[in-house]
């Protein structure tokens, strides 16, 4: 504990006493910031692009290019969810639904000043167990062998595709499923196989993960904002932003509580920032007195949901580093990147390369501090970037999706994989299937392959291990109770055995329903 | 905030300007006027990625020219290096990996070339290490052998996949004695390692260069690195030779370098060779990464290089026939079992 | 959880597409599946050398995933009919209006660009000539009809001019329309540049 925090400190030594690193870091949280802003490009999309457009830098340099843009891309959204009603990422949905009418109601810059201060506490929370948890887990991480990488592969798509989709969990694991499909293609890590590559020498290396993100992301998400109609124009402020300190404070419990759900919500391969500010919502609105006011305009409410999106990145992050598994979507497009960089996260990571743990750490830090630099004294001048026409901005992404998507491997196959994911996304979203299980399934696929083939191969075929090893056994219960209350009949059977042996439910109180 | 916004993207385009300077070029038979390409036929990150762009940094010191790495992976390599096949000879394009490839391509179907086909210019061998868990029984390389014997196709052994240079290495282990063994294949070099650390395979026989770090903090054993001679690895100390177990034992040393095609124009090869003997044979950075890796600076160019690597393609390419990889027999194109 | 349940995320679904489009869905996914079972029955099994088992084979995770889809597919299939999809009527007109709303024009001519520029033009022509007629014509063919509302409102070059030069102009549409292709060619031009320069000049990358 101790050796850890004086890394801890080296590590803040390390990255903040280059002068380039404060200002990669500052450029990159705004531009993360803008990109968050800007509804239409997501988190996932700004990683992406910067992914690949630093492909040539040195690994910290890029990685740190990455938090930033991560951290203020998950803030930035904020400003658009306040301000227009329209979640700047899909992860600040939950800022919106008090964010906007606290902002119609004319507290424009209060509101934006206690999200600000919500993100920098969550980011902070997060950061904290960043520092402290993953280096434990990352201890305990060896326990995680063949038949636990399996069942975490199969956890990631299950959990992801029933949460992202909730009112239907089908199409969640549907495209979950696709998603692992896809990664089939190619040659197979154990016999070399060029599994569905129909003779063509390029399908045999199989879809590169970045192409693949640019193209469903990028592409498709482009088509979807260019065919609708142009969004309404923002509000201004006119009161004044910079919250009261005793005011922040008095939303400890909310702060301290979201944090921890929302780092937690993150670690949880699949889920992510959406459902650490939703959790964070649900649990703030329990512990409210005034819960009538949630969805209505509650200060709660408010901070609660942007410090548990904000808390859920360095928490996704966590078991990026330790087990290799993304937390979230743009927690994969790291995962990739730091691949690229011959950065090799992982159980080992405190072995192999001990600093760069609370490398990133500081990076975390820094990036937070940017943002609340960035959110409470140029929140005025950021809101222009709202008024960035679309027409203007769009063609540009697109060149850049085009470049980023080529850029990785210098190949124009890439371009076509982008293209041709980019439309096959276009449609599933119109068909309402959710994306964030899609690209999980790409990364995990591999995993689930190689692990389950593995995994029988270490004891001739026996699948006896996948069920009665300790972690294993907890995984797939969790995985069996996900797929259960999916369905349709089981959460019936659960109520109809519950009024059999408890007699019929009591009133519940009525806010429940309005949703 | 425009100004704010200006000033930053200014200051980023400056700093990436600043970032290349222009020199004067220096006094070889042949002085580039553009950007020279090494493609990488593998991923960033990778084992060859890592050698190829330390050797990239020695050619740009020289040339005083940027060197350029193009990371084309995919088809086992085969892909990078058939571009830098097809590309002008003029010495520009240049491509990397593992020298006995070039010669097991053809075995394996993927590109219709030879050895000969290259100017070869090698710079680091990577020697591969069998090692066990620090609390396995094995005591030395003699206790493996002698368990491989007793368990026919119960020991587990962790290797980077079919063909990568762990598998030739059980394999070869295998051939010797005439043993069994349980192959449990990863992703790669790294997760391979990771499992022996762990537990859930008992051995690896992959190379140094990816097991350096567990031997040094001593969450790995070596037992002995395939080689005729004892491997050096800092902070760790001396691993012993196979040889002193099994004598005969062919070496599949896996040579990594740059090569260019045989019809470059000889000034650029001159320099080439130049810049080799000036800067790579003597390159701290290479001695660095050799000590801190486990492996073994190897700076040959020419006939040398040719005929080292010559021993690796006839080891590799059998192997990989006879482990069922490679469909058809290395005597059709030329290459002979190694005695 | 019932929470998070009943609000949902954005991406979430918000209301469930209709059964008769869910017929194709389901359908289209089940052939899928089977295709994909198909061919992971073709990959090499145990009688390859390098087999040494059924599951060691790489059709095996292929296959039990077809298995899977087909099993969604056909849920989705029978959801469906049970849900009435399988009365047809007027449902050609709804399929094809899932892919149309709300703008078909708009979408199709971002196809079309967009396609055009990545499969006609890349590798073609050099980069930085793909690009500009590429940015150009996404601009000009988006804005043009905004121009009108555009003239009738006013603007920040409109503002600048104001406090710069003090000029009072009320803009024609025809002079937002010059006004329109003059800045697009500008940035068009601009864009082209810099990013070939940056890519090539700077991060020493090839560009296609």
């Amino acid at each position: 504990m101790l050796e850890g925090i004086v890394q801890l400190f080296e590590g803040i030594t390390t990255v903040s006493s280059d002068g380039w690193n404060l200002f990669h870091i500052a450029w990159a949280t705004l531009l993360g910031i803008c990109v968050g802003m800007l509804p239409g490009l997501t988190a996932t999309l700004g990683l992406t692009l910067m992914a690949t457009l630093t492909f040539h830098m040195p690994p910290g340099q890029a990685i740190l290019i990455l938090i930033g843009m991560y951290v203020g891309a998950i803030f930035g959204g904020s400003r658009s969810a306040i301000l227009l009603n329209i979640p700047g990422t899909p992860a600040n949905a939950a800022v919106a639904l008090d964010g906007f009418p606290l902002a119609r109601a004319g507290n424009v810059g209060r509101a934006m000043g206690i999200a600000t201060a919500g993100a920098v506490f969550g980011t902070l929370i997060g950061m904290l167990c960043l520092a402290f948890f993953a280096p434990f887990l990352a201890d305990r991480a060896l326990d995680f062998q063949s038949h636990e990488f399996f069942w975490l592969a199969v956890l990631g798509v299950v959990v992801s595709g029933r949460l992202t989709a909730s009112e239907d969990p089908l199409k969640g694991w549907i495209a979950g499923f696709i998603g692992l499909l896809v990664a089939m293609v190619g040659q197979d890590v154990l016999q070399a196989y060029p599994r569905f590559a129909f003779g063509y020498d390029q399908m045999r290396g199989g879809f590169d993960l970045l192409p693949v993100l640019v193209g469903v992301f990028g592409f498709s998400e482009l088509l979807t904002v260019m065919k609708t109609p142009v969004y309404p124009s923002a509000q201004t402020t006119k009161d004044r932003v910079i919250p009261k300190i005793r005011e922040v404070l008095g939303y400890w419990k909310n702060i301290t509580g979201s944090g921890i759900i929302g780092t937690f919500m993150g670690i949880i391969p699949g889920v992510g920032e959406d459902m650490g500010a939703w959790v964070s919502y649900a649990y703030a609105r329990a512990i409210s007195k005034k819960r009538s006011l949630f969805g209505k305009g509650s200060w709660e409410g408010l901070i609660s949901s942007q410090t548990g999106c904000s808390a859920a990145v360095p928490g996704a992050t966590i078991p990026v580093l330790t087990l290799a598994i993304p937390g979230s979507a743009p927690a994969a497009v790291l995962l990739a990147a730091l691949f690229v960089h011959g950065i090799r996260p992982g159980p080992l990571i405190m072995d192999e390369n001990p600093g760069f743990l609370y490398e990133v750490v500081a990076m975390v830090l820094l990036a937070s501090l940017a943002i609340l630099f960035f959110g409470l004294l140029l929140t005025k001048p950021l809101l222009k970037v709202l008024e960035v026409p679309r027409n203007r901005l769009m063609p540009i992404i697109f060149v850049l999706c085009v470049v980023g998507a080529y850029a990785v491997n210098s190949r124009v196959f890439d371009i076509w994989v982008m293209l041709g994911f980019g439309v096959l996304g276009y449609f599933m979203r119109e068909l309402r299937f959710p994306m964030a299980p899609l690209i999980l399934g790409v990364v995990l696929g591999p995993i689930l392959d190689e692990n389950l083939r593995r995994g029988l191969g270490l004891y001739d075929g026996s699948v006896v291990p996948f069920f009665t090893r300790p972690i294993c056994m907890g995984l797939w219960i969790v995985i069996a109770i996900t797929f259960l209350l999916g369905t349709t009949w089981f959460p019936a059977l659960l109520a109809r055995l519950r009024d059999a042996t408890l007699g019929p439910p009591r009133d519940e109180p009525s806010e429940e329903e309005d949703e | 905030m425009k100004k704010v916004a200006l000033v930053t993207a200014f200051a980023a385009v400056a700093a990436l300007i600043v970032g290349c300077e222009v020199r004067e070029p220096l006094d070889y038979a042949w002085e580039p006027e553009r950007p020279i390409e090494i493609i990488v036929p593998w991923a960033a990150g990778g084992a060859t990625d890592q050698v190829i762009r330390l050797v990239a940094t020695e050619i740009e010191d020289a040339l005083r020219m940027s060197v350029v790495v193009v990371n084309t992976p995919g088809g086992t390599g085969s892909i990078g290096t058939g571009e830098a096949l097809e590309a002008d000879a003029d010495g520009y394009t240049w491509t990397s990996g593992s020298a006995s490839a070039l010669g097991y391509y053809p075995v394996l179907e993927m590109l219709d070339t030879s050895l000969d086909d290259w100017h070869l210019f090698l710079a680091v061998a990577n020697v591969p290490v069998i090692s066990v868990h620090p609390d396995s029984e094995y005591e030395d390389f003699g206790d493996f052998l002698a368990d491989l014997e007793a368990r026919p196709g119960q020991v587990s052994v962790a290797t980077a996949g079919t063909a990568s240079t762990g598998h030739k290495v059980i394999e070869l282990i295998c051939q010797a004695t005439d043993n069994e063994y349980n192959h449990i294949s990863y992703d790669g070099g790294s997760p391979a390692v990771r499992s022996v650390v762990a537990g859930e395979s008992s051995v690896t026989p992959q190379l140094a260069s990816e097991q350096a770090d567990m031997i040094r903090a001593g969450r790995l054993r070596p037992l002995a690195a395939w080689s005729d001679e004892p491997l050096e690895i800092e902070g760790h100390g001396e691993i012993p030779p196979v040889t002193e177990w099994l004598p005969d034992a062919h070496m599949a040393t896996d040579y990594f370098g740059i090569w260019a095609r045989h019809d470059v124009p000889d000034e650029g090869i001159e320099t080439m060779q130049e810049i080799w003997d000036e800067y790579i044979v003597d390159s701290e950075r290479l001695q660095n990464y050799a000590l801190e890796r486990g492996a073994v600076v190897t700076p040959y160019y020419g006939q040398e290089a040719h005929d080292r690597a010559w021993e690796s393609v006839k080891t590799d390419a059998w192997i990989l026939y006879d482990i069922g990889y490679a469909d058809i027999s290395p005597d059709e194109v030329g290459i002979p079992r190694p005695e | 959880m019932t929470e998070e349940q009943q609000t949902g995320s954005v991406e979430s679904v918000s209301g469930r597409v209709r059964p008769q489009v869910d017929l194709f869905v389901g359908l289209a996914l089940l052939l899928l599946g089977i295709f994909v079972v198909y061919h992971s029955l073709q990959m090499p099994g145990v009688e390859h050398r390098r087999v040494s088992a059924f599951y060691h084979g790489p059709g095996f995770v292929p296959g039990l995933l077809g298995i899977t889809i087909a099993g969604f597919g056909t849920i989705i299939l029978g959801r469906s009919i049970w849900e009435g999809g399988l009365n047809l009527k007027g449902a050609g007109g709804q399929v094809v209006d899932v892919f149309r709303r709300p703008e078909p024009r708009r979408l199709a001519i971002l196809l079309l660009l967009s396609l055009g520029y990545a499969w006609g033009l890349i590798g073609r022509v050099s980069f930085s000539m793909a690009t500009f007629p590429f940015v150009l014509a996404f601009i000009l063919v988006y804005d043009w009809e905004n121009t009108t509302e555009r003239a009738q409102r006013e603007n920040w070059l409109v503002t600048l001019g104001k406090r710069l030069f003090g000029l009072q102009i009320s803009w024609s549409v025809f002079r937002e329309r010059v006004l329109l292709v003059v800045t697009a060619i500008i940035q068009a031009a601009l864009t082209a540049w810099i990013i070939t320069y940056v890519f090539e000049n700077i991060f020493l990358r090839r560009l296609p």
